[in-house]
């Protein structure tokens, strides 16, 4: 079967920078430990304020983006929605958690459970949208912008999607920052949260203005599997002008000692801090370089956790 | 179309015991074992569950961990059903696999435990991403005897595992990975527990679905998992093949986060491009493992989706919650364990208690076990919360 390729037609991004603005725009956070939350935009442009009171801040967030990317295109509604969170509607599931341990297992009120699974915003964004179409959410650690890319591509390679609307959130509660505090590795970086979205559509536009090749999981073995992901792109490190990594500046270099030296390397986690689905964000930083530039032809992102790592390959449409 | 993937091996874990055999006997002799809760500490005893029947520390004994190890309870089940599936699909050490699997509250059984100590100090800081579905699945991937190159989870709520079954069999036809491990995983939590009682979906007798005095729900937890592969390479490597899984639909009701649509909109649109994808008409299916949690919304909304799907020519319908409770994210992998059992073992469950037919259904489901009947197709639904419906379609594998 052809490898499906996903071509951007609109993306956005909430973070911890000015919200829809892209990288040149951004602003390094310092490099200090502690909690930057997202920098939200004025939800009453996308959401009821009737409704929105009742909303958790990643549920917000994600319809938000979701519209915004959707204004920002021409299709009304996507075939189908795939979200990927690393944590899921953790806000509500602290509140249904923290009552239920305070208070006991009585008189509890649903309506925060109701909306605690992780699937809660790839639904509620297809209630908005009115889209009966594929709807799935990955929920993997470090990697679930990649297990719903991955996910993405399949659906253009079934041809059961022209159009897919791909949408990656994280939230920092008070709680979660809470006990992330008392772990002493991450007492030195932003702790923070963000919500991005990609309208994806299967062929070449004129509106497309960047393509995701490809994506794959490493676990172990990384320096020969991306040489393999490589060739099996027809590419060599020469066909690579840009390696986008997930560390921060100047910490943890050596573990991406298998890029070659004389590549040109950017970090993105200095603009939207540390949370598990970051690399959505990493992702968004891409596709916007290639969107405003034309020296970055294809760029590599590269995302490690522990000794498992993902690369995505994604470029202009020069290069197709 | 798909031209039908291979399944090669099972590995099963519910409230009916531990391994195909076990749970063989068990649905076909009627034996049901909701019972009151045993080991999920929670005070409402008065509402039945299907809680499988081993402690935590008996099951990491099974998994042969040391007892005092901090594992949540569905990586444990995850374990000891994955397990099972790459020992009966006769998986060669180190065998490449991706391990794909859907669940929702993966450590939550040990949050709930420990959050309070969480927020004071660090003492057991090293115990938080447990809490993550990502992290549990890690759990289950180190623990086997394959060589695990991909994971992934779907959290879609009780149409999980299928979405994961049907992501697995994806990345086979797409040349992605050779060898797949698909299921899902799910314990009792207190959590959510209290979250279906808050919702007032939960019966206080062992749940009858599809009848039209039903009350509700009983929440159940276990694991299953699949061995995935091409025919090819199942007859390549000598592995015997159990069934096929021959089509796969998932489409969004759209309608409410908790309430399926009184049409049943997305549950027929996702039979209908299983259906299509499997090259099949409604007329060829044998039996339907519904959804059927038992909720007088769920059963009304897909057994319209059925009426409209099938007509007057209702194939043999029935829900297996009855026997294992509803085990949410898991409960799309047991389902579709237990409807390999019934094209191999030529049976169908008996949709127990059922008594009284409802007035707005036009069909009864199947009351008493039926055996020596030939099932050639099967749909296996799983709608979740958020309108994540997903059906499955398991054939019979003619040589």
């Amino acid at each position: 079967m052809k490898r499906g390729k996903a071509y951007i037609i609109s993306a956005a991004a909430i973070s911890a920078q000015e919200p829809f603005k892209g990288v040149n725009s951004f602003e390094a956070l310092p490099m200090e430990g502690g909690r930057v939350l997202c920098k939200d935009p004025d939800f009453k442009q996308f959401i009821p304020p009737m409704e929105a009171r009742r909303m958790s801040s990643i549920l917000k967030r994600t319809l938000a983006v979701s519209k915004y990317v959707m204004e920002n295109s021409p299709l009304k509604s996507p075939d189908a929605i795939i979200s990927g969170t690393g944590n899921g509607c953790v806000g509500d599931t602290e509140s249904f958690l923290l009552k239920m341990i305070d208070e006991g297992e009585s008189m509890l009120n649903p309506s925060k459970f109701i909306c605690s699974t992780p699937n809660t915003c790839a639904s509620q964004i297809a209630i908005a949208l009115g889209c009966n179409g594929f709807n799935s959410t990955h929920v993997n650690d470090i990697f679930s912008m990649e297990g719903a890319l991955t996910d993405s591509m399949m659906r253009f390679e079934w041809g059961d999607a022209s159009s897919i609307l791909m949408v990656v959130a994280d939230q920092m509660t008070d709680a979660l920052y809470k006990m992330l505090s008392f772990i002493p590795k991450l007492s030195s970086i932003p702790l923070s949260e963000g919500a991005t979205a990609f309208l994806l559509e299967n062929k070449p536009s004129e509106r497309a203005f960047a393509v995701i090749e490809d994506t794959v999981q490493l676990r172990g073995e990384v320096s020969e599997g991306l040489n393999n992901f490589l060739s099996s792109n027809n590419l060599t490190w020469n066909d690579i002008d840009l390696v986008m990594t997930s560390d921060f500046p100047n910490t943890e270099r050596e573990n991406f000692s298998f890029i070659p030296k004389e590549k040109e390397r950017l970090t993105y986690k200095q603009w939207c801090g540390e949370y598990l689905s970051a690399s959505a964000f990493g992702l968004f930083c891409c596709s916007d370089i290639l969107k405003n530039s034309a020296a970055q032809k294809r760029i590599l992102l590269a995302v490690r956790s522990g000794a498992n790592y993902s690369f995505t390959l994604i470029s202009n449409l020069c290069t197709n | 179309m798909s031209s039908g993937i291979a399944i090669t091996g099972m590995g099963i874990i519910s409230a009916l015991g531990i391994g195909l055999d076990k749970t063989y006997t068990s649905l076909l002799e009627g034996h049901c074992p909701i019972a009151s809760p045993k080991y999920l500490k929670t005070v409402h005893t008065n509402l039945p569950c299907g809680e499988v029947e081993f402690s935590d520390s008996q099951l990491l004994e099974l998994i042969e961990e040391n007892k005092e190890k901090v594992i949540p309870r569905s990586a444990l089940l995850g374990i000891v059903a994955a397990r099972g599936a790459e020992e009966d699909a006769r998986l060669k050490e180190g065998t490449k696999v991706a391990l794909i699997s859907g669940t929702t509250v993966g450590g939550m059984d040990i949050t709930e435990r420990y959050l309070k100590h969480y927020l004071e100090g660090p003492e057991h800081s090293n115990q938080i991403f447990l809490h993550l579905d990502g992290v549990c699945n890690d759990l289950i991937a180190g623990s086997l005897k394959s060589r695990v190159v991909f994971t992934d989870v779907i959290s879609t709520a009780c149409s999980a595992a299928a979405n994961a079954i049907a992501f697995g069999a994806e990345l086979i036809e797409s040349g992605r990975y050779d060898v797949i491990i698909a299921g899902g995983t799910e314990s009792l939590t207190k959590y959510h527990f209290n979250g279906f009682n808050s919702l007032m979906i939960l019966d206080d007798a062992p749940c009858r679905p599809f009848d039209a005095s039903r009350k509700g729900l009983n929440l159940g937890e276990g694991a299953g998992f699949i061995v995935l592969e091409s025919v090819e390479h199942a007859k390549k490597r000598g592995a015997k093949i159990r069934a096929l899984l021959s089509g796969w639909g998932n489409a969004c009701d759209a309608f409410h986060q908790t309430a399926s649509s009184s049409d049943g909109r997305g549950a027929l649109l996702a039979m209908t491009k299983a259906l299509k994808m499997a090259g099949l008409t409604a007329g060829d299916i044998d039996y339907v493992n519904a959804h059927g949690t038992g909720t007088q919304n769920n059963d009304l909304s897909e057994g319209t989706a059925l009426m409209t799907l099938f007509g007057e020519k209702m194939p043999y319908v029935g829900s297996t919650k009855c026997f294992t409770g509803h085990a949410t994210s898991a409960a799309a992998a047991l389902e579709a364990i237990i409807s390999l059992l019934v094209i191999e073992k030529r049976f169908i469950p008996a949709n127990l208690r059922f008594e009284t037919k409802d007035p707005e259904l036009t069909f009864s489901p199947v009351t008493e076990t039926v055996t020596d009947v030939d099932v050639k197709h099967i749909i296996s639904n799983s709608f979740g919360f958020g309108g994540n419906d997903t059906s499955l379609i398991f054939s019979k594998y003619c040589q």
